[in-house]
């Protein structure tokens, strides 16, 4: 079987030693050989460079038309006549039948971005949360029709079971409940943990409610997870999600990213009143 | 990402997240070379070893030489390459100086190379942003787990023998139900804690 | 092309020894994405792609490969063609290359194309070389491909994403919808699909088709 025989091969170091004395002869095979290599290398090398080269602003125009979706997902922003409830349960943001033109049309309409620095007073909060921000954090804020703010978003980061997971989060003008979420990048178990991407358990953050975090009693969670939710959050308003069975620690990441992260993100909303105004207007 | 313990990685790669019961890595060398306990366990070795030292060289060429370049789309000739290599190197070194070492792991080092797990290791350790010492732990867990997989198939195996089993079934057809059981069980280690 | 040797490898390759079935090679990089069909289709079509133009190219290269880095230029083709595989996916569909992550890059350590190479191409004229490529990257492909179908429909419910076990309940007069089979998303699914899949192939032709295993 061609498995019984490596790269290279045993047998050839042997004939290698063997055939030392005659130099002449196969040091020629052999430059040949290190030359036939390196060619070909160099070939193939500069064939990929060049396809890598060409794709290059397509694969780039592509991050972002996806961090868009995920944006308008959390805010609960539906391309034109699409209803979210006919979303089969697995499906994935990636699903929405977005067309790009749409996407960047409603983001320049309708969103604002303000980089909001941060008082010193919420510096022990970030601190203990995975944000990687420095000095100032970047808020998404989206404007109604009179051009008042009716929802922020903001990046949350968290530890699953496997690696980091990122999301993109929005809540309501007056901080009371959760817009929604998209889980931007994730490295979790397939059929697990990653089905934290699936539209089933992204649907209990519509309309969370968020009251637990503005009394806060110490050592109680703002949001909590239970094995069976009975109604979604929009017939009924809990600050419960729906776990996901056999996910235990990807479960718990999210829920520790979101209580963290929250918290320091709603006592800023809070403190800046009028984020409007307090934050610089922040272009990409 | 540099929040977890090398530890919960080292551990959660042999059971809740085991290379081959749950991501399928490994399959060819594990369903061909496990009908016996003894060269199952010096592939198992083999394949532990390797995977240790890959994971720590290819997170060096990586880090080190690839992005700085800036060409981190050729990661997979690369990292192919230094196995390749890695595997030639140990191969040469073994059959030098230990004749025991090399009859009992160097005449499965060949195989190597085309196991699937090696290279998959070093791609999710790419993917999910491990440090060093995250690479090094998930390198080893990862191929203590396939070592652990492929023990318990042989073993399994090896009691087979004499049983009755439908014709059509024989060989790769009962292994694969086997490997689902398996895996099976092993999920049960992923709900060792429970959520409220 | 000879026409007989063609039909031959037609046979060969998609039923009396095929890959997946017969010779068990190459499961690793697939079988994990074949939860969702399209996943398994896209993964199929991309496998398909890197045997064939890889068998081209060897068997271009056959009478001037120095015999000792047979097998170094054959990976270095390989992997060429699925850092292509690759780079296509993020440019033209980027939720499915998202989705299958690392996997695609593991077709290059999938044994069926290095077995193509050393069992067919590095012997045969380019043309015949690549038509077995193709097929072999088809019988692989068309077995798990069934896989996946079974697994997306009895797991999420859905063909291709579409919900249909939902309306055919309703259809039928029960209510509270499909029950999905989490099991069927997870590994043990994959294993036990397989298991059964070559169980009945082996049931179909007759008698026990040998692998290289035994």
């Amino acid at each position: 079987m061609w498995l019984s025989k490596g790269p290279g091969g045993r047998d050839e170091n042997q004939n290698t030693a063997v055939h030392e004395h005659k130099t002449g002869d196969s040091m020629k095979r052999a430059l040949t050989t290190v030359f036939f290599m390196a060619a070909v290398t160099a070939v193939f090398i500069a064939a990929l460079a060049a396809v890598n080269e060409l794709s290059r602003s397509r694969i780039r125009m592509n991050t972002r038309i996806q961090e868009l979706k995920s944006v308008m997902y959390a805010f609960d922003v539906m391309p034109g006549g699409m209803r979210e409830d006919a979303l089969p349960p697995n499906a994935s943001t990636g699903d929405l039948p977005w067309n790009n033109a749409d996407l960047i049309e409603i983001r320049s309409r309708e969103f604002i971005l303000r980089s909001v620095p941060v008082p010193d007073s919420l510096k022990p909060l970030l601190k203990n949360s995975f944000l990687t921000t420095g000095d100032s954090v970047l808020i998404w804020i989206r404007v109604d029709s009179s051009g008042m703010p009716s929802a922020y978003g903001f990046h949350l980061r968290g530890k699953g079971l496997w690696g980091t997971i990122e999301a993109f989060a929005a809540v309501n003008a007056d901080l009371s409940a959760m817009t929604g979420i998209d889980f931007l990048s994730q490295v979790e178990t397939p059929g697990l943990g990653a089905r934290i991407s699936e539209q089933e358990f992204k649907s209990y953050f519509r309309n969370l409610g968020l009251g637990r975090f503005s009394h806060t009693a110490s050592g109680q969670d703002g949001i909590s997870m239970v094995r069976k939710k009975d109604a979604s959050n929009r017939q009924v308003q809990t600050h419960e999600l729906q776990a996901i069975t056999g996910a235990t620690q990807t479960c718990d990441g999210v829920l520790d990213m979101l209580n963290t992260d929250l918290r320091f993100y709603l006592a800023l909303l809070r403190g800046a009143s009028g984020v409007m105004q307090a934050g610089t207007e922040f272009s990409e | 990402m540099e929040h977890i313990s090398p530890w919960v990685l080292f551990f959660a790669a042999i059971f809740t997240g085991n290379i081959l019961l749950t991501f399928f890595l490994g399959m060819c060398s594990f369903l061909s070379v496990s009908k016996q306990l003894k060269t199952a366990l010096g592939l198992g070795l083999a394949v532990t070893f390797v995977l240790t030292i890959t994971a720590a060289l290819n997170w060096v060429v990586y880090y080190y030489i690839l992005v700085p370049a800036g060409i981190e789309y050729l990661k997979y000739i690369v990292f192919i390459v230094v196995i390749a290599a890695t595997v030639q190197l140990l191969e040469m070194f073994i059959e030098r100086y230990s004749e025991l070492l090399y009859i009992n792991l160097g005449i499965f080092l060949p195989l190597i190379t085309v196991n699937c797990a090696i290279l998959g290791v070093s791609l999710f350790m790419v993917i999910r942003q491990y440090s060093f010492i995250q690479s090094v732990c998930f390198g080893a867990g990862s191929g203590l787990g396939w070592l652990l997989a492929i023990l318990a198939m042989a073993g399994i195996r090896e009691r087979l023998n004499e049983k009755k089993i439908p014709t059509a079934l024989r060989g790769p057809g009962i292994a694969l139900i086997i490997t689902g059981i398996m895996a099976m069980a092993f999920i049960g280690f992923s709900g060792m804690v429970q959520i409220q | 092309m000879p026409v007989s040797k063609s039909m031959q490898l037609l046979k060969d390759d998609l039923w009396k020894n095929n890959p997946v079935t017969v010779q068990i090679l190459g499961i690793c990089s697939t079988l994990a994405v074949t939860n969702i069909f399209l996943n398994t289709l896209i993964m199929g079509l991309g496998l398909t792609f890197v045997t064939a133009f890889s068998a081209l190219t060897i068997s271009l290269m056959r009478n001037v490969i120095p015999p000792r880095v047979r097998m170094m230029v054959q990976t270095l083709v390989i992997s060429s063609y699925v850092v292509i595989v690759d780079i296509s996916l993020r440019a033209y569909v980027p939720d499915i290359s998202r989705a299958l992550g690392p996997y695609v890059g593991l077709i290059i350590t999938n044994c069926i194309i290095m077995g193509r190479m050393e069992a067919f191409a590095s012997g045969n004229k380019p043309l015949l070389s690549l038509w077995d490529g193709v097929l072999s990257g088809i019988g692989y492909s068309w077995v798990l491909l069934v896989i996946a179908f079974v697994r997306e429909l009895l797991g999420f419910g859905t063909v291709l994403g579409i919900q249909v076990m939902d309306p055919l309940i309703h259809g039928l007069g029960y209510t509270g919808g499909w029950v999905q089979w989490s099991f069927m998303i997870m590994a043990p699914g994959g294993f036990f699909m397989l298991a059964l899949f070559i169980w009945i192939a082996n049931s179909v032709s007759g008698h026990k088709l040998t692998h290289s295993g035994s």
